[in-house]
């Protein structure tokens, strides 16, 4: 059930009357509502995955409830052990056992042995890393004594599985969203203006923009030795956009929905495309994600107070394990590695004072986009051997024309011109926004302009929008 | 909270309209039939180029599913009637993969709009039809989408939903010049759908044997009154939209292979409307005249032709 389904709308709009109309009264029977609301969220795409949500949450809320009462610090440490066993375990059998096997049988392989691996057939749970890694900050941050559990089963339930944010975050901390499900909500007219906003806006930049985009994209990175030159400049830049409009989108839509539910979830992206330097592109970029990977993973190793090697040796251990944490294919590790090599050197740059950077803001923002768009490259292929040769043939002059990828995408003149103002229209926005929020950037405008501003999105969603055979989420896969 | 509701209705305020218009305006008969590109072999398209376009006159029609369409053999079941009777009769198979008789009805009042037939065949299975016809909504007109013949039907919402967005897709495309000013024609006069596939013996011996656990079962099902109402409700119209012309409605028996009863369970329904043509037993217990579990091969057609021959010839003459 994704947002931008039919399906979504109508479950959204139950959901709504009966949680603020029916159970409005009594705060459990909010919550409780509001945990089976997001479990039939869940098992929508198959009700098998609800296993796994419910061993998650029971194990961290019994380690929870554990590691606190807990008399010595080796108990305390065991049962964080245990969780992490746990939530790993599962994500390691779900979505990375075929890739290691595979990769342990290809170094045998090398060595002259003929491996026998086994394959898994299972099916990658929809948003198993989300909840994973929202669930283990819980223990973590118990066990780090930076939160306290909580003794209440259904508002901690609810917490891991909050159906707005299950599937593609953001990935919320227990200390920002957990209280929120212990104190009574209220619609606030401001609240529930600004979701809407953020429904409308996130709606647009996923069907408007990214989904069309992925016409773009698709047919150079699923034939990579097909194409050559502005053909593949095109796609990469289109693939830049698409991703971060996809996923920005289902973001807006995320926070949109769960301010109409009265509850507040944190900022995924501000504009990331606007940085001007790689360790600012982190920061606006999967927000929720990247803080995780800093708090979690970074600094426990040290973080940037140490030596120069150790620092870069920090850097690229974070950048891999968040690569991987992309999904089990070699091109997400390269992908991380690449982005891990660019905030080293920009680290080390700075920190040595070895070339002093004083450009204008103007020349780094493309200079940073460009080596994004590359990293993009080998997010986006199939496989290593396709970005490689994608990378290769970015060079040459053959093969299908632009126009014929442009055309590939639109259906007539009017159709390609309406959706390039569009274009236009979200860059401005864009620009507009820069690091303060979509919801504020409308509210700016004047009556007159919100509401035509309202009329053009829905219009364009509605005319422009692509709904037949569109893609999934992107991020759905993670 | 009030105050929220109070705009967000201000602001869809003008969607509404716009569904309004939606559904008041007729939906462009062209589009509708070549929209559904995708499903039974793009016959839509087909469909509309013969009702339509298609100058040559329609005197037989056969409505039915894909059953039909791999059952009577339009063409030559005109060169005999041609040859016995001496007139230039003209025949048509009009079929639609799968079940729903509100797809029958829809082709049925299309056709009518356009021909003069004198004589219908509706095609009938073991058991009527319960539910909508998965392109109804792509075809049907807004009356007939948004007042169903009865409200107690599972598709009734989503096919207002598909109906709506057929008719804005219409618009849409119309405005973003999407559309082609006019759909390439498609001459083809005949509808059968020729096979020279036999199907495979042990695989019609193994349905056969569940088929008539499933009969059996079937015969001892309560509530059947009230699950075939949709169905007989359909019926229903399509007898009176024939019967306001003067047409003689017929029923025509096509039955999957290996189904032990001799005649469908709905006979006495039918027997209302129009005669019910049961095809003979040795066609349909012939293994060789399968394509598959559920279709004639043109050797099994060829055999219903022949059979509806002086049927045909006789509904003729009681004309």
């Amino acid at each position: 059930m994704a947002f931008n389904s039919i399906a979504f709308v109508v479950f959204f709009i139950l959901v709504l009357w009966l949680y603020w109309g029916v159970f409005s009264k009594r705060l459990g029977l909010q919550n409780l509502f509001l945990l089976a609301a997001s479990y039939l969220f869940y098992a929508w795409w198959d009700w098998r995955f609800l296993g796994l949500i419910l061993l998650s949450s029971f194990t961290d809320y019994t380690i929870g409830i554990g590691i606190e009462q807990a008399s010595s610090k080796k108990l305390k440490k065991g049962l964080l052990l245990i969780s992490l066993a746990v939530n790993l375990g599962i994500l390691a059998i779900f979505k990375y056992f075929n890739f290691f096997i595979a990769a342990f049988a290809e170094c045998l392989t090398q060595l002259g042995l003929q491996p026998h691996s086994p394959v898994l057939n299972v099916l990658l749970p929809v948003g198993i890393s989300f909840y994973t890694f929202q669930t283990l900050s819980y223990t973590i941050d118990i066990y780090r004594g930076v939160i306290k559990s909580t003794r209440t089963i259904v508002p901690f339930f609810t917490f891991v599985a909050f159906f707005p944010q299950l599937v593609a975050g953001p990935i919320e901390r227990a200390n920002h969203l957990l209280p929120q499900f212990l104190k009574p909500r209220s619609l606030a007219y401001p609240l529930a203006v600004s979701g809407c906003r953020l429904l409308l806006w996130g709606m647009f930049k996923k069907v408007v923009i990214a989904d069309r985009l992925a016409l773009l994209v698709d047919p150079v990175f699923g034939n990579p030795g097909d194409w050559h030159g502005p053909s593949i400049w095109l796609a990469t830049v289109a693939f830049a956009i698409q991703i971060y409009c996809d996923f920005s989108g289902y973001s807006d839509m995320a926070i949109g929905t769960a301010r109409l539910l009265g509850f507040d979830l944190m900022t995924n992206f501000r504009t990331p495309y606007l940085s001007a330097s790689f360790r600012e592109f982190w920061q606006r970029w999967h927000i929720s994600l990247s803080t995780w990977f800093r708090d979690y993973v970074y600094i426990p190793l040290g973080g940037s107070r140490v030596k120069p090697t150790r620092l870069v040796g920090n850097l690229l251990i974070t950048f891999l394990i968040s690569g991987l944490w992309h999904g089990a294919n070699w091109t997400f590790l390269v992908w991380g590695l690449w982005h891990g090599v660019l905030v080293s050197i920009e680290f080390l740059c700075s920190r040595q004072q070895l070339i002093k950077l004083s450009v204008s803001r103007w020349i780094a923002i493309p200079f940073v986009l460009i080596m994004t768009c590359v990293g993009w490259v080998f997010f986006r292929a199939s496989s290593i051997e396709a970005a490689l040769l994608l990378l290769k043939n970015a060079g040459t002059f053959s093969g299908p024309t632009l126009s014929y990828l442009w055309w590939h995408a639109f259906r007539s003149l009017p159709e390609a011109t309406g959706w390039a103002v569009m274009l236009g229209l979200f860059a401005l926005l864009e620009f507009k926004i820069d690091k303060s929020a979509p919801e504020y950037c409308i509210d700016q405008l004047p009556r007159i302009g919100r509401w035509l501003l309202y009329y053009v999105l829905t219009a364009a969603i509605l005319f422009l929008g692509q709904y037949n055979n569109a893609p999934a989420f992107i991020y759905f896969q993670f | 909270m009030k105050k929220l509701i109070k705009r967000l209705c201000l602001f869809f305020l003008p969607f509404l309209l716009g569904i309004i218009y939606l559904v008041w305006t007729p939906l462009d008969r062209s589009f509708a039939y070549h929209y559904v590109t995708d499903d039974c072999a793009g016959h839509g398209s087909w469909v509309y180029n013969r009702v339509f376009r298609n100058s040559r006159p329609v005197d037989v029609a056969f409505l039915g599913s894909s059953r039909t369409i791999h059952a009577p053999m339009d063409q030559l079941l005109e060169d005999r009637l041609h040859q016995q009777t001496g007139d230039s009769l003209h025949v048509l198979t009009l079929g639609y993969c799968r079940l729903g008789l509100n797809m029958r009805y829809v082709f049925l009042r299309d056709l009518l709009k356009q021909k003069e037939p004198k004589v219908i065949v509706l095609e009938v299975r073991e058991d009527a039809s319960r539910y909508s016809h998965p392109v109804f909504p792509y075809l049907a007109e807004a009356e007939d989408v948004f007042k169903p013949v009865i409200w107690f039907n599972q598709s009734v919402f989503k096919d207002a939903y598909l109906a709506l967005e057929t008719r804005f897709e219409y618009h849409k495309r119309k405005w973003l010049k999407i559309t082609p000013p006019e759909y390439p024609f498609d001459p083809r006069p005949y509808g059968y759908g020729p096979s020279e596939v036999q199907a495979d013996t042990n695989m019609l011996r193994q349905k056969k044997a569940e088929r008539i656990n499933r009969a059996a079962r079937k015969l001892q099902e309560t509530g059947r009154d009230f699950h075939l109402r949709f169905a007989r409700k359909y019926l229903e119209k399509i007898h009176q939209l024939v019967e306001e012309q003067g047409i003689q409605l017929y029923f025509l028996y096509l039955p999957e292979y290996g189904w032990p009863l001799a005649e469908p369970m709905e006979i006495q329904t039918y027997q209302q409307y129009g005669q019910v043509w049961l095809p003979p037993k040795a066609i349909l217990d012939n293994p060789e005249n399968w394509m598959d579990d559920g279709h004639l091969n043109d050797r099994g057609a060829k055999a219903v032709t022949e059979w509806l021959m002086p049927l045909l010839a006789e509904a003729f003459s009681e004309k």
